[in-house]
């Protein structure tokens, strides 16, 4: 069924690197997976290229031992920086043509992947209606920490919703998710470019979309280092955070949010949660490293009493205490501080979000040491606690965002959470 | 009419006369100071009013006026800018009612700053964009220094700071033509320490990314320090 004229009800997509393995032991899982899940269904397997094709599509397609899965080679024209958005863009041009009710992104590089994922992932959508469906790795909380930590519970609390994995590389969109993506003008911006994945879910969760999260095996992303800095990596993430912010400022719940969970599909996870590549350790070190330096700027951006809750946590590294935790209302005090100085243009916003750097790193790392020994139930327990303090502050932090005075976040014992 | 009464009525004559004289532009003077002292406290009130908006906090802070002061916050930063706008203000009304007393050093005083005025304002001008520019890279540099976890990120920012600002101290004084020749040598002094200090320093850094590479090559051998950064 994988070929049906001209129109398929799935199409699955992957954007490939140069170095990007060779995809037939997935082309293999995603065949059997869709004659296993949904053999009356009709679909089509496409690859897009991150950088520009020096051959031209056919030839690389005959190069290709893949021709029994009919993939069909997908390609947008344009010009600059190589960038995912690219084959993202070209993948959903082709879904559209296709007429496609879901488009099923996955990477390449996902070692992890198993055929029930294409059951996890599309099923949702196709017989649902949701518009975006993310999975939710077992046991990975603490892997996806970035996300846990700061990109999900800022996204739920302004706009009352959207998925605890908003960084993830497999995604089912549905066909109004992607004509709505497609009719967007904002492609070659700099968060669709640098964090496409972060782009497409926040869209989808603040323009309230139907957004689902479906419960896969853990995640297999093989260690290849990365191709650009730490610093730059958390700036394009962060940055992207907060352009994206400031665009759908408009948009943010005016009252009390009425929160919607991402509707969850699968088995919750229970048991001890996946070891993490760093045992935080390194992170701590490095806020410890940069506090000397940074510290002064620190104070430009963060309010005395924040400040200082940097600075007590600093020495409770230094003292070697136990918990040498960055609490949650400290944490979420510095994100909604450190977005309103962005805002508000304090500092160049490329040294805020520098500045920011350290901080970050400082709250994985403390994240990760705590939640080291706990079961994957109690590190959820822990980011949905936190998820009620971004929530909590989220008033103040609009009146903050919108230059009210520097001292509109509540502290001491005004925390509403 | 007596000698000693003659002598009175002489010296109350003269005293009339040199009252006379002087007395308008006495009070004319004093006028301009009055004047002065009013436009400058308005001027404060003014700036202290205004720098309680938004975009005059941003200015301050982003201007390094704020960081620049002992002990830095909003509140001292405003202060201080207003004290600054004060005391031009005043002292520039004071330098004229001089020059109204025809008070020759006062007049020169005033005619040699008109005339140096636009050179001076040119030269002030390139220093400060050099001092703010040297902030901003230094601050730059102190930032990714720090996050790459190089070695005193502070000394290498002031390093920054300082070639930048003496770049603009040597590019103001060629433009103003103000002791050019001693600044010139002065720079080109400070350029060949900088340069003689830099190569100094990269040896040993070189040094060091040479056997981090090696280390780093045999780490990857063994599997170690490819952690990718959570998401």
């Amino acid at each position: 069924m994988s070929d049906a004229g001209g129109r398929a009800d799935i199409v699955i997509g992957m954007v490939m690197g140069t170095d990007s393995p060779p995809v037939h032991d997935l082309a293999d899982s995603i065949a059997g997976g869709m004659k296993e899940y949904f053999p009356q269904y009709s679909w089509k397997l496409a690859k897009a290229s991150l950088y520009p094709p020096c051959q031209s599509p056919e030839e690389e397609l005959v190069s290709l031992p893949m021709q029994r899965f009919g993939v069909h080679h997908v390609t947008y024209p344009w010009h600059g920086v190589p960038a995912k958005t690219n084959g993202y863009r070209a993948i959903f041009e082709y879904a559209r043509q296709k007429q496609a009710k879901v488009c099923l992104l996955l990477d390449p590089e996902q070692a992890g992947f198993q055929k029930n994922w294409i059951d996890a992932l599309v099923r949702p959508g196709i017989h649902s209606k949701y518009d975006l469906v993310t999975p939710v790795n077992n046991g990975a909380a603490r892997q996806h920490s970035i996300s846990g930590n700061l990109l999900a519970p800022i996204i739920r609390a302004l706009f009352g919703r959207g998925p605890r994995q908003p960084m993830s590389s497999e995604l089912a969109i549905s066909a109004k998710l992607l004509n709505r993506l497609l009719s967007r003008h904002d492609w070659d911006s700099a968060v669709a470019r640098y964090t496409p994945e972060l782009w497409i879910t926040f869209i989808a969760a603040a323009e309230q979309f139907r957004v689902a999260e479906s419960t896969v095996s853990p995640s297999e992303i093989p260690a290849g280092g990365m191709p650009i800095s730490r610093q730059t990596a958390i700036a394009q993430i962060v940055g992207g955070l907060f352009e994206l912010l400031e665009q759908y400022e408009h948009r943010w719940p005016t009252a009390e949010n009425e929160n919607e969970v991402a509707d969850l599909f699968g088995q919750p996870f229970s048991g001890a949660g996946e070891s993490v590549g760093n045992d935080g350790l390194t992170y701590l070190g490095h806020f410890v490293e940069a506090f000397p330096s940074l510290q002064s700027h620190w104070r430009l951006i963060l309010t005395p009493h924040t400040f200082a809750e940097v600075e007590s946590f600093l020495q409770a590294i230094q003292r070697g205490e136990s918990g040498r935790y960055l609490a949650d209302a400290a944490w979420v005090r510095i994100v909604y501080e450190v977005a309103s100085a962005w805002r508000r243009r304090i500092l160049p916003r490329s040294q805020v979000l520098g500045l920011f750097t350290p901080l970050l790193l400082g709250r994985l790392g403390s994240f990760s040491l705590k939640t080291q020994w706990m079961e994957q139930a109690e590190t959820d327990a822990e980011l949905a606690r936190l998820v009620k303090y971004f929530e909590a502050l989220q008033p103040a932090f609009q009146r903050l965002w919108q230059g009210q005075s520097l001292k509109a976040l509540p502290h001491h014992g005004q925390d509403a959470a | 009419m007596s000698p000693p009464l003659h002598a009175i009525e002489e010296l109350r004559l003269a005293f009339y006369g040199a009252v006379s004289g002087v007395l308008p532009r006495l009070i004319a003077a004093a006028l301009l100071l009055l004047g002065s002292w009013l436009v400058a406290a308005s001027a404060r009130w003014a700036m202290n009013r205004a720098a309680r908006t938004e975009w005059v906090e941003r200015l301050l802070i982003r201007s390094g006026v704020l960081s620049g002061l002992v002990e830095p916050s909003l509140a001292a930063s405003r202060r201080f800018v207003a004290d600054v706008i004060y005391w031009s203000i005043l002292l520039g009304g004071a330098a004229f009612a001089l020059a109204l007393l025809s008070d020759p050093f006062a007049s020169r005083l005033v005619a040699f700053v008109l005339v140096l005025l636009p050179n001076m304002l040119l030269g002030v001008g390139i220093v400060l964009g050099a001092w703010w520019l040297g902030r901003y890279w230094s601050r730059s540099t102190l930032i990714w220094m720090a996050n790459e976890g190089i070695h005193y990120p502070w000394r290498w920012a002031a390093l920054v700071r300082f070639s930048v600002l003496a770049g603009g101290i040597a590019i103001a004084s060629e433009a103003t033509g103000f002791a050019t020749l001693l600044i010139r040598s002065s720079f080109l002094i400070l350029l060949a320490g900088i340069t003689y200090v830099t190569a100094q320093a990269l040896l040993p850094l070189i040094q060091i990314y040479v056997e981090s590479a090696f280390r780093r090559e045999d780490a990857e051998q063994r599997g170690l320090g490819k952690e990718p950064l959570p998401r």
